[in-house]
Formats: structure tokens, C-alpha cells, sequence
């Protein structure tokens, strides 16, 4: 093994349990989760020589899972088939009331909305720089939260109230 | 009432609090993974590279044609004024030809697709190879593969197009 992808294999054991997170929220699954997070990993290892002139590699690893996410979706809508009941068998520790309606929640939205609500409020991250991090203008940035806060609202309804209260 | 904006990243921080993937070996499967994107990425510059070669060879080709006439014996192609309209309408002599063939290419190329990949891909195998199973994949490239078949047995056959990419930004939280 080489010195870059021992380098790369100790920057990727640190961070996986983080990108799992987010790749948790923005796919809504544990299985595409993982899939998301090994590919985001194999796209951060293929420019890992360049990574010298990255300034944060761990807000670049989240961007990059953002646009990977995107970039799947976009190539699975056609093919894939939603399912009422989520197959989740790992993720049946912690507040589960919470991560079941969180999880129908995020899934009323756009990928691309989830996306902005996962990098603003979960990566917490500007409207500027999630408009960076997505190539979309920031005014476009701000209208899709909005919108999607609202949906949230509407899917949610009277548990937020409980939810947020624990 | 609850605002949202505010409790939104507490809701998510507690939902995906003690989450932890459970495949053992994620990391080495991106790693691997990576190592076929950096090997595709490479096979890439190979065939870029064969490709300016081909072009340069076509163009000298081209050149010598122009001026001195193919080793047949026949006329240079620039001495028949019909082979292209550009060339038909302005060829007076061989190297004012030549040159007006040189301007004549467009400066701008199309933006491909998977499916155009494609059929470049089975009009550059060699006539007669039989073609089964056309796929095209990629993300931030275009890929598009065929199984040929010469008659001496089918081979996997592959090209893959670098795309432009948007540079991504990083924020500095």
C-alpha cells in the first residue's frame, strides 16, 4: 500500500462515521447510505493527490457526498421503487420515534431540497455556501428552504410540537 | 409553536445520533472503487492521447495529399474542387486549398451524449464484429462498452469521455 492511500485510509476511517450521517438523512436508508458514502469515498480517494489544495477536507467530503447524492438520484428516479416500510435493521438505536418521522418527512422532498436542508441545518452550513457547494444562486438557495420548511411543517404537523420538545 | 428553523438541527443531530454503518470493510470497497475510477481516468488519457496522435497522423496525411498528390498517382484531393463546399467554392491552387480545409473545421464541438458514445464506439470496430449487450454508465464521465465479437470470440470493448466538471467549493466551517 502505498503512503497516499494509507494517508487517505486514515483520513477515510475518521471521517466515515460522519459522512454516514448526512448520507443517512439525504438517502433516507441505511443500505443506500452505505453505497452513498463508498462512492463518495471512491471520488475523494481518485483526487486525493490533489487534496493538498483543499483548505477543509472534511466540508469537502460532505460536499462532495451533497452532489454524489444528487448526481445518483438523478440517474435512480426512473428505476426506483419506494417502499412503505423502511428495511432499516442497524438503525434501531437512539430516539427511533424521531428518526421514523424524520425520515417520511425528508422523503416528501426533492432530492435537491434535501439536499439544501442537509447542508444548511444538519451541516450547518450559509445560503452562500450551500449555493457554492450546489452551483445554484443563492436566491434560488432561499426559496427551496422556505419550501421545504413548509412541507416539513405540513408532513410533521402536530408532532413537532413532541418531537422537538424531548 | 415550535419554529422549525431552530429545531430543525437538533432533530436531525438526534435522529442520527449513535447511526454507524455496518459494513466492516466500507472504506477498502472505496478504495477499491476509487482505484477503478483513477485506472478508468488513466485508460482515458491513453485514449485522448491515441486520439491526437490519429489526429495528428490524419492531418499530415491530409497535408502531404494536398500538396503532392497521393503515391496512386491520382490527383491530391485539394485538385478536385468538389470535395468540400468550402473548398469547391474558393480551391485555386493546392495550398490555397489546404488552407481554406484548415479553416473550414469547427472551432466548437457539440457536447456528447451517452447514446451519440455509443455509436461511435460501434462505428469504430472493424466491420463484421458482432455487438451484444450496449451499456452506457458514468457520472461525471460518459462511458459506453459493447461486447464485440470478431469470430474468434467476444471481447468486453469500453470508452469513457471526461466531461466538464464543476469545480466545487468548500466552505471553511
Amino acid at each position: 500500500m502505498t503512503r497516499a492511500t494509507e494517508d487517505f485510509e486514515e483520513f477515510a476511517r475518521a471521517r466515515t462515521p460522519r459522512l454516514y450521517r448526512t448520507a443517512w438523512l439525504l438517502a433516507g436508508e441505511h443500505h443506500l447510505a452505505e453505497d452513498l458514502v463508498q462512492e463518495t469515498l471512491a471520488k475523494l480517494y481518485r483526487s486525493w493527490r490533489r487534496s493538498e489544495h483543499v483548505e477543509n477536507l472534511p466540508a469537502y467530503a460532505q460536499t462532495v457526498l451533497a452532489r454524489t447524492y444528487i448526481s445518483q438520484r438523478r440517474r435512480r428516479s426512473s428505476s426506483e421503487q419506494p417502499i412503505a416500510t423502511p428495511p432499516d435493521r442497524a438503525d434501531r438505536t437512539g430516539d427511533l420515534a424521531l428518526r421514523v418521522a424524520l425520515q417520511q418527512a425528508l422523503a416528501e422532498l426533492a432530492p435537491l431540497d434535501r439536499a439544501v436542508l442537509v447542508l444548511r441545518f444538519f451541516e450547518d452550513r450559509s445560503v452562500e455556501q450551500v449555493a457554492l457547494d450546489l452551483g445554484k444562486n443563492a436566491g434560488a438557495i432561499r426559496t427551496r428552504t422556505y419550501r421545504a420548511l413548509d412541507r416539513l411543517r405540513a408532513v410533521l404537523g402536530d408532532d413537532l410540537v413532541h418531537l422537538a420538545a424531548h | 409553536m415550535t419554529n422549525l428553523n431552530d429545531s430543525l438541527p437538533d432533530l436531525m443531530r438526534r435522529a442520527t445520533e449513535h447511526l454507524e454503518p455496518t459494513a466492516p470493510d466500507l472504506v477498502e470497497r472505496g478504495i477499491r472503487r476509487g482505484q477503478v475510477l483513477s485506472r478508468r481516468r488513466t485508460a482515458l488519457a491513453g485514449v485522448a492521447g491515441a486520439v491526437a496522435v490519429l489526429a495528428t497522423v490524419g492531418i499530415v496525411v491530409a497535408g502531404t495529399q494536398a500538396v503532392g498528390g497521393g503515391p496512386s498517382g491520382h490527383a491530391p484531393f485539394a485538385g478536385t474542387p468538389t470535395a468540400t463546399p468550402s473548398a469547391s467554392a474558393t480551391a485555386t491552387s493546392s495550398s490555397a486549398t489546404a488552407a481554406t480545409g484548415a479553416k473550414a473545421k469547427p472551432s466548437v464541438r457539440p457536447a456528447t451524449t451517452p447514446q451519440r458514445t455509443l455509436e461511435t464506439l460501434r462505428s469504430l470496430l472493424p466491420a463484421g464484429t458482432r455487438v451484444t449487450k450496449p451499456t452506457t454508465f458514468g457520472d461525471d464521465f460518459i462511458g459506453a462498452s459493447y461486447l464485440a465479437d470478431d469470430g474468434d470470440g467476444a471481447s468486453y470493448v469500453e470508452v469513457l469521455i471526461e466531461t466538464e466538471k464543476t469545480p466545487i467549493a468548500c466552505s471553511s466551517t
